[in-house]
C-alpha cells in the first residue's frame, strides 16, 4: 500500500462516509423518551441499560481519538464535523452507537421508546443534513409494527437517509414473515433498509467459551451478516419486495463473496427449497449494497481484486469510515487500491451512496 | 537532510518521548533505558500518529510444562502503539510485532554534549 493518497492531479473526490458513529449521551436520550421509560431508566444503570459486550474495544486503553470525546465520554453535536474534517469526508451518515446491541433487547415496549427517543434527540440536536450530516433511523425490529409506524412518522425528514436494522442477536433472522410490516413501510417511504452487525453477540449465544474480544468482534460481525443475509434469500425477500434496496454494514467484503460461492453451490442442488428465486443467489446478493469497513487486509494485497470483483464492488459498494471506533478505515483505504479506476474509486467513495440514499440536504 | 538538534537529552527523561518536526518530516524521539530513538510519526498502517501512542512492553506467552500457558511482558518500555488501531510496534528496529514486513522508518541518533541529534538522510 502506497504511503500517501493517490488522487495526485484529480480534484478531490466526493466523500460519503455510509457509517460513522455517533456515541449519543444517555440522558439527552432521556429526554426524549416517553413515560413510564423517562424516570425508569433515568435511575437506572447505563451499563445494564443494554447488552453489553466481553472485552474491551480500545485494546486496553490504547486507543486514542484526539477530535471526538469518545471512547472515554458521549459526544457531542459539534464533534461530528470535527470528526467529518478529520477523515475528510464531506457527507456523514451516523448510525446510533447506544442502540448497537439494541435487536438483542427483549423488552419490546423498551425498544420502541428508545428507537423513537433516538432519532427524535438526532432530529432535534445532532443532525444538519445541509452540513451533509444525516442519521438512520433505528427501526425496533422487536416490534414490527411499531417499527413502521416509526419509519413512515420520520421518512419525510430531509436528515433520514435509511433504515437501519441492528442485527446483533437479532431472532428470528430477518427473512421471518413477522417483519414484512418494515419491509412495506421502507419501499413505501422508498428508503434503504441498513443491516448493522454487532461483535458482542458471540459471548451469548449458543456456544460459550471465547475468551478475547479479537474472537467475538471478528466472528461476530461476520456471523451476523451471514445469518441476517441467508434468512433474506431462504425467504425470498428479494422477490417478495422487488425494488427493496439492502445495504450490509460493517463486515467488509469477504464474507460476502464465500457466501454468494457457497449458496450458489447449494443452490444448484437445492433449488426446490427456494423456488421462488429466478436466478443465483449471488445474483440477488450483487443487487444489494455493502461497505468496506473494516477492510480485509490480506497477507497479499492483491487477493482484494478478486473479491471486488465477485461483489461487483465498482457498483455495490460504498466506503465507510466506522469512526470513531477502534478498526475504522479512513477514505484512503479506497483511494490507495491500485486495481480499481478513478471511476470505481468515486463510484465507491460517494456516488453509489448519493443513489442508494436519495441524500436531500448536502450531496 | 543533514544532522538536527532535537534538544537537551535531559528534556527527554527514561521512558519519555519528544515529537519534533524536522526538515519537514514528524519524528518522535524516544528514550529507552537511556537510549535514543528516532521513528517517523506516520504509521506504516494506515499514517496514524504512531509516536504518540502508548508505550507499553511485548505481551509474550508460553506453555509451561503440564500445559498452561503463561503470560507476561518482555521489552518493557520498547514497544509503542498506534492510537488509530493499535498496531505495535519496536522502538529500537521500527518492526511491527504482529507482522514485520512492516516497519516504521528509523533514524540515526547520536547525544554529543548533553544535546540529542537525528540524523536525516
Amino acid at each position: 500500500m502506497s504511503r500517501k493518497g493517490s488522487n495526485g492531479g484529480t480534484p478531490k473526490p466526493f466523500i460519503v462516509d455510509a457509517d460513522a458513529h455517533y456515541f449519543e449521551p444517555l440522558e439527552e436520550i432521556i429526554r426524549y423518551l416517553p413515560e413510564p421509560w423517562k424516570r425508569r431508566v433515568a435511575k437506572q444503570s447505563p451499563r445494564n441499560l443494554l447488552p453489553n459486550s466481553m472485552g474491551d474495544r480500545e485494546v486496553a486503553g490504547r486507543i486514542r481519538r484526539d477530535n471526538v470525546s469518545y471512547p472515554l465520554n458521549p459526544m457531542s453535536p459539534a464533534e461530528v464535523p470535527a470528526a467529518m474534517k478529520f477523515l475528510g469526508v464531506d457527507v456523514s451518515i451516523l448510525v446510533s452507537q447506544r442502540l448497537i446491541t439494541f435487536g438483542a433487547n427483549p423488552v419490546k415496549d423498551l425498544a420502541v421508546a428508545l428507537a423513537n427517543a433516538y432519532i427524535d434527540y438526532m432530529l432535534d440536536q445532532v443532525v444538519d443534513p445541509d452540513r451533509g450530516i444525516y442519521a438512520l433511523v433505528v427501526a425496533p425490529t422487536q416490534h414490527p409494527r411499531k417499527a413502521a409506524e416509526l419509519i413512515r412518522r420520520v421518512a419525510g425528514e430531509k436528515a433520514v437517509p435509511g433504515i437501519c436494522l441492528m442485527t446483533d442477536r437479532l431472532e428470528p433472522p430477518m427473512g421471518d414473515d413477522i417483519y414484512h410490516p418494515i419491509y412495506e413501510a421502507a419501499l413505501d417511504t422508498d428508503l434503504p433498509i441498513v443491516f448493522h452487525g454487532g461483535g458482542a453477540g458471540l459471548t451469548d449465544l449458543g456456544i460459550r467459551g471465547f475468551q478475547r474480544f479479537i474472537s467475538t468482534h471478528t466472528l461476530g460481525f461476520q456471523f451476523f451478516n451471514v445469518v441476517q443475509a441467508t434468512s433474506l434469500l431462504e425467504q425470498g425477500i428479494p422477490e417478495k419486495y422487488p425494488g427493496l434496496k439492502i445495504v450490509f454494514q460493517e463486515c467488509g467484503l469477504f464474507w460476502a463473496a464465500g457466501l454468494m460461492a457457497r449458496l450458489d453451490a447449494s443452490y444448484r442442488k437445492r433449488r426446490e427449497e427456494m423456488p421462488l428465486f429466478k436466478k443465483l443467489p449471488s445474483d440477488y446478493m450483487r443487487e444489494w449494497y455493502y461497505t468496506n469497513q473494516p477492510l480485509e487486509e490480506p497477507k497479499d494485497p492483491r487477493h482484494l481484486q478478486p473479491v471486488f470483483e465477485m461483489i461487483d464492488a465498482e457498483r455495490t459498494l460504498m466506503y465507510a469510515s466506522d469512526y470513531p471506533h477502534w478498526d475504522f478505515d479512513p477514505p484512503r483505504v479506497i483511494q490507495d487500491l491500485p486495481f480499481l479506476s478513478a471511476e470505481a474509486k468515486q463510484n465507491i467513495l460517494g456516488n453509489t451512496a448519493r443513489k442508494v440514499y436519495k441524500l436531500r440536504g448536502k450531496c | 537532510m543533514g544532522t538536527h538538534v532535537v534538544g537537551s537529552s535531559a528534556a527527554i527523561p527514561v521512558g519519555g518521548r519528544q515529537i519534533v518536526t524536522l526538515g519537514g518530516r514528524e519524528i518522535g524521539v524516544f528514550n529507552v533505558g537511556g537510549r535514543f530513538y528516532a521513528l517517523l510519526n506516520e504509521c506504516a498502517h494506515l499514517g496514524g500518529p504512531v509516536c504518540s501512542g502508548e508505550v507499553l512492553g511485548k505481551l509474550t506467552a508460553e506453555v509451561l510444562p503440564g500445559g498452561e500457558t503463561r503470560e507476561y511482558f518482555t521489552q518493557d518500555g520498547e514497544i509503542v502503539a498506534c492510537p488509530w488501531h493499535g498496531w505495535e510496534f519496536e522502538i529500537p528496529t521500527g518492526l511491527c510485532l504482529a507482522d514485520p514486513r512492516f516497519r516504521l522508518r528509523t533514524f540515526p541518533v547520536t547525544v554529543e554534549d548533553g544535546l540529542v541529534k537525528v540524523i536525516l538522510p
